[in-house]
């Protein structure tokens, strides 16, 4: 008995007993009843008087509900004419309201199982790049103009940084030593990052690789040559798994649903066979778009009293879906 | 331009140490530390598929596009081409239209808010139904314009609220600071004209605040007077803090900075407290040109005619023409334009306060994009253009049509710009507050560091001293502060310096401008060239500078940094200075000249160098603009 069940192909036919059972009791196609009956269900009242109470906060009244119903039955026989007369072919917007549906549909279908410790866990290892607190770098550095020195600012950074590592104690103003710089010439606690958006990216990365408490350089930056001293470094780290694991989560879903989605789409794509027409590119334009209509005029300005003439343009796919004159819509 | 006097460049080596000054309370001087030293970056003004006009053009992606982006992530942008920003942008304000605020992006939605309104289920079903044909869609427009607003209450506080919740979901203090915000759009007063009178609006608070109240639009009313009092009104009741930046007084017909109030009468002192209280800034270059000034008004300046909007907004060339609204006078367009750009407008400021006992155009200066793609872009080699018909592509610099309906030609947008801040911290409280004291500058683009002060103590050593911030801030006042009560006999100083773009162009030029009202009451301008870039040259005796020269090669669109000056530092005194004039002092700096986005568009899309007019522009200057230190008897 036992062995019955678990052969796949038991499984296989009961499924497909059942599916037939199924389509047997909800299809209760007979066309000429389809066609002319229409039925509204106690759910379907239940469901009218539900949206109406949403909106005014109350039941409706028997009256109420009877225009309800009146609505909906008119909504429900144009609804079926509309689709017999075909105007759902060729309308754009019920296209693309079915594909969002689809959509809505494939979002839906994704159902995410509860992910588990040791998924999260696998996933942190994994992906502990992209969670990492970058480090942050407290230093002074030292500024050499190259608009200044010219090809001698090497050799004067040069000088300046053996002579300020063999002293004993480290200077005051150090800085001094070099040429005057607009910005700070202390930084505290600083990213990699944030040291790039200062002084160039190059800069910042270099930064990272600098021992401690000696003055090193001369490194080059978007204004000239440093030499750079970094006084403390807050190491890098990966925060612990604890404090993430929400943050994980999240994003493991995320990434999961995308991957569900675009898997839905690809099942419904190996249903069809492409063919796609030679792309060939948009030829050079012509020349007459070219030299500015400089009398063109102000044209559909919106909300403007044109008496100058007419766009100079055709424009080839405009989205000019929604433009009106006189409007309120404002413009700029 | 004048005799200088007192001008010391950065060609001035000091190599001995400076001794430090006395120690304060603390060994640490971190500790004491109270002034901003750190310059944030950001864009005041991005529109999504929230703004009408965007969404139309095809722009359906939400706020969270603009974030992301401005943040640093690589993006798909409208066309489906991944994009980048060149560096993270520190700070980001989606400023989409009131008008009509998210009615299109909902009805595309079929928003459930939006369809539980008797008059927005009515527009949903027409916007459902509705074909590709043009006069039904227009019949749809109209209906939208005039019913949006009775979609009703709940509608438009879930459409407010989402905006909140968007900038609260990106806002993370330290590292990318959000507002909530929007724009007021208002036309002006002249029944179809278009006199740009936009304002963008912008919150300090968080949702607890920001949420009670719903964007005052121009529909509510197109007075800029009702807009402050709604202002007024947020404030009193929230306890909050709010701010207005008006933009494009350059297509303003000359309303922006008019004599008079939207109604025609003459500004009055509550006028001008009202204005100066509301509006401390002015975002004066962005993609639809420039207005710092214009060649009518500036005419001995040699860099006035810079990104100026001139097919639309009035030609040099054709003085008749001024194509935003109707045929000028030739002898009227020096009037209308003083009332559009901000050069002429701080000017007219001081006129006023002498009048009025209040300056109603004391603001500072910011740039910002106006993208309405999502993506703050400034950059010329990184252009993401103004809608999507401005995307990059081979044919949008010779569209008209792509960045103001049929306006102007495509090639005539500008690359720019953003808003630079001086601020303690990245923090909506920081930046907030650095806003309000003016302490900010505007850039077309390069993120050029540019440290500003003015006193009447400083000595013509203290900004080459390596703590001369320090010295800035104790003995005088940074940018967009006040100076007044002049010791007798002396003019005011400044101390002036600028640092490149660390990945970018070198520097040209360090230039104050100055503008003053003389006894006689009649108002004048002077450029005083305060350091310039060695490169074999100098400032002569009567003020004038060779130009630097170009390494741009237009084909290539590319440049070399082997003229200009990574930095230039300045001291510099008034020398025409009378403490009985009202002044005020800005400084101007100029990269040296590199391609525009033109010529990076020309390369990459192969376009053959015939087949572009001469009359576009291919190179660029870029530059800065800080906001102004007056000067008050």
């Amino acid at each position: 008995m036992r062995l019955f069940f678990r052969d796949p192909l038991v499984h296989f036919l009961s499924i497909g007993v059942v599916l037939f059972a199924i389509f047997a009791i909800v299809d209760d196609s007979d066309p000429m009843e389809t066609d002319t009956r229409i039925v509204v269900t106690d759910a379907d009242v239940a469901w009218l008087s539900q949206s109406f109470a949403r909106q005014w906060n109350r039941q409706p009244s028997a009256t109420e509900l009877d225009h309800l119903i009146e609505e909906h039955i008119r909504e429900e026989v144009y609804f079926r004419e509309a689709l017999a007369l075909g105007l759902d072919i060729d309308d754009p917007i019920i296209r693309r309201r079915l594909v969002q549906k689809m959509q809505f549909l494939s979002e839906d279908l994704a159902v995410l199982d509860e992910l588990r410790d040791e998924e999260i866990r696998a996933y942190y290892e994994e992906h502990e790049d992209d969670y990492r607190v970058p480090p942050r770098l407290t230093f002074s550095h030292i500024y050499f103009s190259t608009d200044e020195r010219g090809e001698q600012a090497t050799r004067d950074a040069e000088r300046i940084r053996m002579a300020l590592n063999a002293l004993p104690q480290p200077p005051l103003r150090a800085p001094d030593r070099g040429d005057r710089f607009v910005l700070e010439y202390d930084y505290v606690s600083v990213t990699p990052e944030g040291i790039g958006r200062i002084f160039g990216p190059e800069f910042g990365a270099q930064l990272s690789e600098l021992g401690f408490s000696t003055w090193s350089g001369p490194i080059a930056s978007g204004f000239g040559l440093h030499l750079v001293r970094i006084d403390a470094r807050e190491e890098g780290y990966l925060p612990r798994f604890e404090d993430i694991r929400e943050r994980m989560r999240r994003d493991i879903d995320n990434d999961r649903r995308l991957t569900m989605n675009e898997d839905f789409f690809e099942t419904l794509r190996n249903r069809y066979t492409e063919e796609i027409a030679a792309v060939t590119a948009p030829p050079p334009q012509a020349s007459p778009l070219h030299k500015p209509a400089a009398n063109a005029g102000a044209g559909d300005i919106v909300g403007l009293a044109d008496s100058h003439g007419v766009p100079a343009n055709a424009q080839p796919g405009v989205v000019e879906l929604f433009q009106s004159t006189n409007s309120s819509a404002p413009e700029n | 331009m004048k005799g200088l006097t007192g001008i010391w460049t950065v060609a001035v080596l000091l190599l001995a140490p400076t001794f430090l000054q006395a120690q304060q309370s603390s060994y640490s001087p971190e500790v004491d530390r109270s002034y901003p030293t750190n310059v944030y970056w950001g864009d005041t003004h991005v529109h999504t598929s929230n703004s009408p006009d965007a969404n139309s053009r095809g722009n359906q992606s939400s706020p969270s596009l603009a974030y992301r982006f401005a943040r640093g992530d690589v993006v798909g942008a409208l066309n489906g081409e991944p994009a980048r920003i060149r560096r993270p942008l520190d700070f980001l304000v989606v400023a989409d239209h009131a008008e009509q605020l998210g009615v299109m992006a909902s009805l595309q939605a079929g928003d459930q808010v939006l369809r539980q309104s008797e008059v927005g289920r009515r527009l949903y079903e027409t916007y459902r139904a509705l074909s590709d044909e043009p006069e039904a869609r227009r019949r749809f427009d109209r209906e939208r314009d005039l019913q949006w607003q009775e979609i009703g209450g709940a509608f438009h506080r879930s459409v407010w609220q989402r905006v909140i919740e968007m900038a609260e979901e990106f806002n993370d203090p330290g590292t990318f600071t959000t507002f909530s915000g929007y724009e007021w759009s208002s036309r002006g007063s002249e029944p179809g004209v278009f006199g740009n009178l936009h304002r963008v609006v912008i919150f300090k608070d968080g949702p607890e605040r920001t949420r009670t109240v719903l964007p005052f639009s121009s529909v509510d009313s197109i007075d800029p007077e009702d807009l402050w009092r709604y202002f007024a009104r947020y404030e009193e009741i929230t306890g909050g803090e709010v701010l207005a930046i008006p933009h494009n007084g350059n297509l303003s017909n000359g309303e922006m900075f008019a004599l008079t109030t939207l109604d025609g009468q003459p500004l009055t002192t509550e006028y001008a407290r009202a204005r100066s209280r509301w509006e401390p800034l002015y975002e004066v270059t962005q993609i639809k040109g420039d207005s710092e000034t214009h060649p009518v008004l500036s005419p001995t300046d040699e860099f006035a005619d810079f990104e100026a909007w001139n097919s639309w907004a009035g030609t040099t060339s054709d003085p008749t023409w001024h194509r935003c609204c109707q045929n000028w006078d030739p002898e009227a367009q020096p009037e209308l334009k003083k009332a559009e750009y901000a050069r002429s407008a701080l000017k007219r400021g001081l006129a006023l306060e002498e009048t009025l006992g209040g300056n109603p155009f004391k603001f500072g200066l910011i740039g910002s994009t106006d993208s309405h793609v999502s993506l703050a872009t400034a950059d010329n080699d990184n252009y993401w253009g103004k809608h999507i018909l401005a995307l990059p592509s081979a044919t949008r610099m010779l569209q008209s049509g792509s960045v103001l309906q049929a306006a102007a030609v495509g090639w005539e947008a500008a690359a720019a710009g953003y808003a630079a801040v001086w601020a303690e911290e990245n923090t909506r409280e920081s930046i907030f507050a650095a806003m309000r004291r003016k302490e900010v500058y505007a850039s077309t683009g390069p993120r050029m560091t540019v440290r500003f002060f003015g006193g009447w103590e400083y000595s013509s050593d203290d900004v080459y001293r390596p703590d001369f911030v320090r010295i800035g801030y104790s003995g005088g006042v940074p940018m967009g502060g006040d100076l007044s009560a002049a010791p007798a006999g002396s003019a005011p100083r400044f101390m002036i310096a600028a640092l490149k773009d660390p990945d970018g162009a070198t520097l040209d030029r360090v230039q104050v401008i100055k503008g003053w009202r003389d006894a006689s009451g009649e108002l004048h301008e002077e450029i005083y060239n305060v350091a310039v870039s060695d490169d074999g040259r100098r400032v002569r005796r009567d003020g004038s500078v060779d130009p630097v020269g170009s390494t741009v090669d237009v084909a290539d669109a590319s440049y070399t940094n082997t003229i200009g000056d990574a930095q230039l530092m300045a001291f510099w005194q008034d020398p025409d200075f009378d403490p009985e004039e009202r002044a005020f002092y800005y400084v101007r700096v100029l990269e040296i000249p590199t391609p525009r986005w033109t010529a990076y568009d020309a390369k990459y899309f192969g376009i053959d160098s015939d087949d572009i007019s001469d009359e576009v522009w291919m190179v660029s200057q870029e530059r800065g603009y800080t906001s102004p230190i007056w000067y008050t008897p």
